[in-house]
């Protein structure tokens, strides 16, 4: 029998054998999206591609952008646990479960995509069977698989001991069948310290091994589309740029589940703030790495000014892609905004009429109210005489000044939550890097060197397999911690006794010379 | 107070040296000046790009150090000070390339703007008054940074306060973003300008990895020869040895993967915009270069500190690190040189105008090296630091 503490137990083993309705009704909303999916998958297949918004030139859409999102968005777990492991950082203990689940579940359902993506989804093997290795799909398909296997292996291994403890910890009431896939999946784990060593060997290679493989996936997707000569992709910047856009989504979508998980499990004495505010510096540096490397690609473009360049350019600064590119440029400004002002305002000048509750409410909604008038106006004489020029950019410097100072007042009250910041964050950079895909796939199909313009329009189709892939993720995710701990709980208990284990030391420290010994024990007493 | 640093005779003897060998340089360069003008500013900037990139670079790493803690920042942060505190120097040197600007730039000859059409479409960034502008302004900002890096260290070391440090450390995150920029427009501006009808999205960055790597380097190189200072007794171990030597690999191996890409790209694009700066750079000679560059940048230092065992010795990182160095110089070598000569061509001058501005350079740093102790008084890293931390990371990596 292995030891446990009754904390962890409490915590972490038992949840996993009481299941309330709560649980099973998410799930009945899963899979009623699920099968929505389904539905018109089974459509597509039937009617062919017609079916989605994708027409030649735009013959890439919806599933191209989820496939690079929901890669990017896999590079969360693995490559932050394996960069945490190998640099030693003590505060990643708790978190490196739920990043290594979010990466597998991600690239099952990002490969999914290029399934979809298929008219003829059989032909998915004619990558293998007439692969060539000149085409960057066939590393892709190599990169993607090395990393999916290495991934579930990687998030596998840490799982040994757990299986273990839960084997010898499995109530009696439990269905047979979870004791039993216990001790398949503890492979006779009994922690003596041959397996150990020899486990902990093994995660710190795969760690180091891991690292390169996550970057490779990412740089490779990029050069889907930069080995290309289309305008927009042929950039050389966008291996980095990509990877540099994969981790920082991977934060983002990291920072939501820990929080969910931390929230519904009620496991917040595991998920300490520092954990939060360690990955958050990580995450704010990673935003101005992101703003430099979009900057680098855009301005260089700028300069460049290739004629086959500046159409992409400009459909996407103030063409018909404006609007997506400049939400994900505010989404992302938001998301710097609300993890760095917080921070740096002076907690003195809280009483400050500019930080007052009904002012930053007032200039927040009084600058949506701005925004809405002055682009969805209906009033003829009104619109007229928005559409102004002068009257725009008068506009338009109204409605950002009420936003900063709505902004403003919304720090000083974020500024004692930190975990709201961040999650606010993290969800304005996922959808951000949504967007950031979209903005990089959709425009540049829509305007081809040689044939006309032609928008592309996603249908209901492409609308409902997006909706059932991010509930079939939600789900594995469910189902997964409802079979196994959110935590790892070797790991904390490891945690735990390194921790203790330097209080010891520091009480085993010289006494300050100069106080007699005994007085010293007297005064103690 | 600390007791003055045992190498103090040795860095006043070769500040003394290096001024004589600098200025010896660059008296032999003025003949190149006046018989040979245009190789003369041609063999400048390859000189004036390595050592100026060496400064930022440091004031960079320095930055980095102070944001992300650990125990390899502290024993290279006088040195990374030092070096970053030559950039006033290199504001001064710059005027020979500002003045030669037509010689040197496509862009800059009214005659050739007038027969091309994208240099005319360029003409509103690429123009002489305005490249001026920009260039002394990265170096004005660059100097107030290393001046700035300086104070507050020196600050920190009266105060002996958390504070201080802490204030050092949060000027560090802007101050990387502002030399991240910089950096970046100024690779463009001196270096990617040379073709102004070739452009590279990653330019920027590999640049700014070079001198990242150039700096470690040198940072590397420095702390081997003053290891046995008395402020280092006990508190320099071959760890830190074996930290730097994995941010050499880090740096190498980034790099490699940044050339990679732009290569990668362009090779397979095969546009008629682009190829051109590799045909000139793969044949004539240059590529003998190109291949030097990616062995002796990548291949040899990669293999060989991928063991434990060439990182845990000063003497061997140090070697690999004058390896890096010299490819550094070959890489900006083979960035600037073949705009001018199609073949593989070396001058006289390169290297007398190499020495003589690193005579100098070198001459200004061993000047500033020598103001304080190589440690900085108060540091709360040194503090903080548990034996355990040691013992685990060690075993980890």
């Amino acid at each position: 029998m292995l030891h446990l503490d009754p904390k962890d137990k409490e915590k972490l083993i038992d949840p996993l054998f009481t299941t309330g309705p709560t649980f099973w009704s998410v799930i009945a909303i899963l899979l009623a999206v699920i099968g929505w999916g389904v539905y018109m998958y089974v459509r597509q297949l039937i009617f062919g591609l017609g079916e989605t918004g994708m027409q030649r030139p735009a013959y890439w859409g919806v599933y191209m952008v989820n496939f690079i999102f929901f890669i990017g968005i896999s590079h969360a777990g693995t490559l932050i646990s394996a960069i945490l492991r190998v640099t030693g950082a003590e505060w990643r203990r708790p978190i490196t479960r739920v990043a290594e689940a979010i990466t597998a579940f991600a690239l099952i359902v990002g490969t999914l995509q290029i399934i979809y993506d298929l008219g003829r989804p059989d032909r998915f093997l004619y990558l293998f069977t007439f692969g060539r290795m000149q085409s960057p799909l066939l590393w892709d398909a190599m990169s993607v698989t090395a990393y999916f296997l290495g991934s579930v292996t990687y998030l596998y291994m840490p799982m040994i001991p757990d299986m273990a403890i839960l084997r010898d910890h499995c109530p009696e009431s439990a269905p047979r069948w979870r004791k039993k896939l216990y001790t398949v999946l503890a492979l006779g784990w009994r922690g003596n310290k041959t397996q150990w060593k020899r486990l902990e060997k093994a995660i710190a290679v795969l760690a180091v091994l891991i690292i390169p493989i996550a970057v490779s996936v990412h740089t490779i997707i990029s050069w889907i589309l930069a080995t290309t000569v289309q305008p927009g992709w042929h950039s050389t910047i966008f291996g980095p740029y990509f990877v540099v856009g994969a981790i920082f989504s991977g934060i983002g979508a990291l920072f939501i589940a820990m929080t969910i998980v931390r929230k519904v499990m009620g496991l917040e004495e595991y998920y300490r703030l520092k954990s939060y505010r360690n990955l958050g510096l990580l995450f704010i540096a990673m935003t101005a790495i992101w703003f430099y490397f979009t900057g680098a690609e855009y301005l260089t473009l700028a300069a460049g000014q290739q004629t086959a360049e500046f159409p992409v350019f400009a459909s996407k600064l103030w063409g018909e892609f404006a609007p997506g590119f400049w939400l994900m440029v505010v989404l992302m400004a938001i998301a710097f905004w609300v993890q760095v002002v917080p921070q740096i305002l002076p907690k003195k000048a809280e009483n400050s009429f500019l930080f007052k509750p009904g002012l930053a409410w007032s200039s927040g909604v009084a600058a949506v109210a701005v925004f809405l008038v002055m682009n969805f106006s209906r009033n003829q004489p009104l619109a007229a005489a928005l559409s102004q020029p002068n009257i725009r950019l008068i506009g338009w410097i109204i409605a950002a000044v009420l936003f900063v100072v709505g902004g403003l007042g919304f720090s000083m009250w974020l500024k004692t939550r930190q975990v709201t910041a961040i999650v606010i964050a993290s969800v304005a950079v996922v959808i951000g890097m949504w967007l950031e895909r979209w903005n990089i796939v959709a425009p540049t199909l829509t305007h081809p060197r040689l044939i006309g313009f032609w928008f592309y329009h996603p249908t209901w189709t492409e609308g409902a397999l997006t909706a059932a892939s991010f509930a079939l993720f939600i789900l594995l995710f469910m189902v997964f911690f409802k079979l196994f701990p959110a935590i790892s709980i070797w790991e904390i208990a490891e945690g735990r006794a390194i921790e203790a284990a330097e209080a010891q030391v520091e009480v085993a420290l010289p006494e300050p010379t100069g106080v007699p010994q005994a007085a010293h024990e007297g005064f103690r007493k | 107070m600390t007791q003055p640093s045992k190498f103090l005779p040795q860095f006043e003897k070769y500040q003394r040296l290096a001024l004589i060998i600098g200025v010896v340089g660059l008296l032999i360069s003025a003949i190149g000046l006046f018989t040979n003008n245009d190789q003369f500013l041609q063999s400048y900037l390859v000189s004036y790009v390595f050592w100026m990139q060496l400064s930022v670079g440091c004031a960079f790493v320095l930055a980095i150090q102070y944001l992300v803690s650990g125990r390899w920042g502290v024993v290279i942060q006088r040195i990374l000070e030092a070096g970053g505190f030559t950039l006033p120097l290199m504001l001064i040197l710059i005027v020979p390339v500002l003045l030669g600007l037509p010689t040197l730039y496509e862009w800059a000859r009214p005659e050739a703007v007038a027969h091309d059409a994208l240099l005319q479409h360029k003409a509103p960034y690429l123009n002489v008054p305005f490249f001026t502008f920009r260039v002394l302004g990265y170096l004005v900002i660059w100097s107030a940074i290393a001046y700035l890096q300086r104070k507050w260290s020196y600050r920190r070391d009266t105060l002996r306060t958390e504070e201080s440090h802490i204030r050092l450390k949060n000027f560090s995150g802007p101050i990387s973003v502002v030399l991240g920029l910089t950096v970046t427009f100024a690779s463009f501006d001196l270096m990617m300008s040379l073709d102004a009808q070739w452009y590279s999205t990653i330019f920027g960055i590999i640049f700014g990895v070079g001198a990242g790597a150039a700096a470690f380097a040198f940072a590397t190189i420095i702390l081997a020869l003053v290891r046995e200072d008395h402020v280092f007794s006990g508190k320099l171990t071959s760890l830190q040895f074996n930290d730097l030597g994995n941010f050499l690999l880090t740096m190498v191996m980034l790099w490699a993967y940044m050339e990679l890409s732009q290569f990668l790209i362009i090779w397979l694009g095969n546009l008629k915009e682009e190829i051109p700066w590799y045909l000139l750079r793969t044949s004539g000679g240059w590529g003998g270069m190109g291949i030097i560059l990616v062995a002796f940048n990548f291949v040899v230092p990669f293999f060989f500190l991928l063991l434990r065992e060439n990182k845990r010795r000063y003497g061997r990182v140090a070697a690999i690190a004058w390896i890096i160095i010299v490819a550094r110089y070959i890489e900006l070598y083979w960035f600037i040189a073949p705009t001018f000569s199609p073949t593989l061509t070396f001058h006289w001058l390169d290297l007398t105008l190499l020495v003589g501005i690193g005579g100098i350079w070198m001459s200004l740093f061993l000047w500033q090296l020598k103001q304080k102790p190589l440690l900085p008084e108060y540091d709360p890293r040194m503090e903080e630091e548990s034996s355990y931390e040691h013992a685990a990371t060690a075993e980890a990596v």
